[in-house]
């Protein structure tokens, strides 16, 4: 049984649709959750934390539907997008009672400061949230969705207001997480956050899953849109002339990289499976080398305008 | 059944706000000055005290402000500091947690109202003395005003629950229909809830003469109808909020 199963979804606010039918599963580990404002983000994450109703369809953690069985979300954790807070309690006391009001007995407090050490929020354990600053107090908030040990965390917007290295840190404590079987859903604006932490990548627009799975097989998918590839060559032009041959690239662009002598060829791959597995013995014959490979377009954000061009009806 | 008892405690101690409490103080300071100075010129009896401090502004004014401080406060301090949120997605369902934290602000509700008119009592014993032991005549009084603190904090926290501005509406609806409806002659005054109030009180106190000013006008019912009728009102606003909270979704709370 899959810790999230999402079947026919749809949640309408009036005659606007949220979420349109929605249907998908979550395995553990690490799912990034991409779209543009208004795209059923934040709604698809509170049916699933049991905030919002399900207009049609349901919501199930490991088979139980959460809005109609409370005690479904025991095995949840939720770390809400928005700054509020009982702004009067310290750090260790917020965390320790959502713990106790998850049913963590007389264990709560030594549960609340394992939770904040995995998020670096013990050093101020006992300040004031009011006195906190932004970043203190997303962890803390990130603590009291991770103090009952939940087998599903959903994180909406994690790493808002959290520096570099709290986010490189934020970034492991998920890694980590994931590899001890925790299902995480977690959404960002910022894209590259997520790519450098899944490749499991859901993208939502106008209500819909407009794709879903490794970003790779997504970006392989988007056949209007060759990968393009930055490569840089000891000879550009005898490459990129026997490529074109080869029908292994639909276009090449020269670009020229430092001196006016020095270019690097980008290039438009329609296949890239065929175009990795022909291009060693293709370098090899001509006696070329490469320095450097560099896919262009296959980062989140990229395929993320791609797939939303699309859906719009333009593509990009 | 842990997270629910944990949840009734964290609801009381949220409830603990300095500021909500200097309130209460504050009132109750004006009334107890005016019991010792009044006491003080001239020796209360029981028909006055019980008229003209623990029906008038006692039960009409003090109890209603206070169980109307605490009441809608029950989801609207949570609704505007938006932290409704952590409750809602605890494992804990929605009718149980409205339940939890009504049933956190009861004892502090209890405590101010019950303990301030023992406080007015004795300072009324103090200040030109009451011609019965004090705990005579506190007794005379505290369960009118244990039922009434019920009936009113069921009310104001079903109308916490459903309105953003309850505050506002809880005010008006204890100046019109609370205060003034309480004068008008007919059934009428049988819809607020002070009306069961002062009947019970007249109930209570009928041995040292408390009662209307005007009984045909006032037309009050039994002490104990008027018991029955502040329970069934605190059964009923009390199931009207949990249901009425269970079928909310988050965003309707905030």
């Amino acid at each position: 049984m899959n810790p999230v199963s999402i079947r026919e979804l749809a949640k309408w606010y009036g005659e606007i649709a949220g979420l349109n039918k929605v249907s998908l599963e979550l395995r553990p580990g690490i799912t990034g959750l991409v779209g543009p404002n208004g795209a059923g983000k934040s709604t698809l994450m509170k049916i699933l934390t049991g905030q919002l109703k399900p207009s049609y369809g349901e919501a199930l953690i490991f088979g139980e539907d959460v809005w109609k069985r409370p005690s479904a979300r025991r095995r949840l954790g939720y770390s809400p997008e928005g700054d509020s807070f009982y702004e009067d309690m310290s750090v260790l006391g917020f965390v320790r009672a959502m713990g106790r009001l998850c049913g963590l007995g007389a264990c709560a407090d030594a549960f609340a400061r394992e939770a904040l050490e995995k998020t670096g929020a013990l050093e101020f354990a006992g300040k004031r949230l009011k006195a906190c600053s932004k970043g203190m107090r997303q962890r803390a908030k990130l603590a009291q969705a991770l103090v009952h040990k939940p087998d599903i965390l959903v994180l909406d917007e994690p790493l808002n207001g959290i520096d570099a290295r709290g986010r490189r840190e934020m970034l492991r404590l998920f890694d980590g997480l994931a590899a001890e079987g925790v299902t995480i859903l977690v959404s960002s604006h910022i894209l590259e956050e997520i790519e450098a932490v899944t490749d499991q990548i859901l993208f939502l627009a106008q209500g819909n899953v407009i794709a879903s799975g490794p970003l790779a097989e997504v970006r392989g998918l988007l056949k209007d849109h060759p990968l393009k590839l930055l490569i840089t060559a000891t000879d550009p032009r005898k490459l990129g002339a026997r490529l074109l041959e080869s029908g292994l690239v639909t276009g090449i662009v020269f670009k020229v990289r430092g001196g006016l002598d020095e270019e690097d060829l980008v290039l438009s791959v329609p296949q890239v499976e065929s175009f990795y597995r022909a291009l060693p013995g293709l370098v090899s014959e001509l006696g070329i080398g490469i320095e450097r490979l560099v896919p262009l377009d296959a980062s989140v954000e990229a395929v993320f305008g791609y797939l939303v061009g699309e859906e719009m009806g333009g593509g990009a | 059944m842990n997270s629910w008892l944990y949840l009734v405690f964290f609801s009381l101690r949220r409830q603990l706000r300095p500021r909500r409490l200097v309130v209460a103080l504050i009132l109750f300071l004006v009334l107890a000055v005016l019991v010792g100075t009044t006491g003080l010129i001239d020796p209360w009896k029981i028909k006055s005290f019980g008229r003209w401090i623990i029906e008038l502004p006692f039960c009409r004014f003090f109890l209603p402000i206070i169980t109307l401080t605490l009441g809608t406060a029950v989801i609207g301090d949570d609704r505007e500091d938006k932290t409704l949120v952590y409750l809602s997605t605890r494992p804990i369902s929605r009718w149980s947690l409205y339940l939890a934290k009504l049933l956190g602000a009861l004892p502090l509700a209890l405590g101010i109202s019950l303990g301030a008119v023992f406080g007015l009592c004795a300072v009324a014993s103090a200040c030109g003395g009451l011609p019965l032991p004090l705990l005579e005549v506190a007794w005379m009084f505290l369960p009118t005003i244990a039922l009434g603190t019920f009936a009113y904090l069921a009310f104001f926290g079903w109308l916490g629950a459903v309105f953003r501005n309850a505050t506002l509406i809880g005010v008006a609806h204890v100046f019109l229909v609370e205060f003034f409806m309480g004068q008008v002659p007919g059934v009428l005054k049988r819809i607020s809830i002070s009306f069961y109030v002062r009947c019970m009180l007249y109930d209570a106190g009928s041995g040292h003469g408390i009662k209307p000013r005007n009984t045909p006008i006032f037309q009050p019912v039994e002490g104990d109808d008027a018991a029955v009728s502040l329970l069934a009102a605190t059964a009923v606003f009390l199931a009207l909020g949990m249901y009425w909270f269970s079928r909310r979704e988050y965003r309707d709370l905030t």
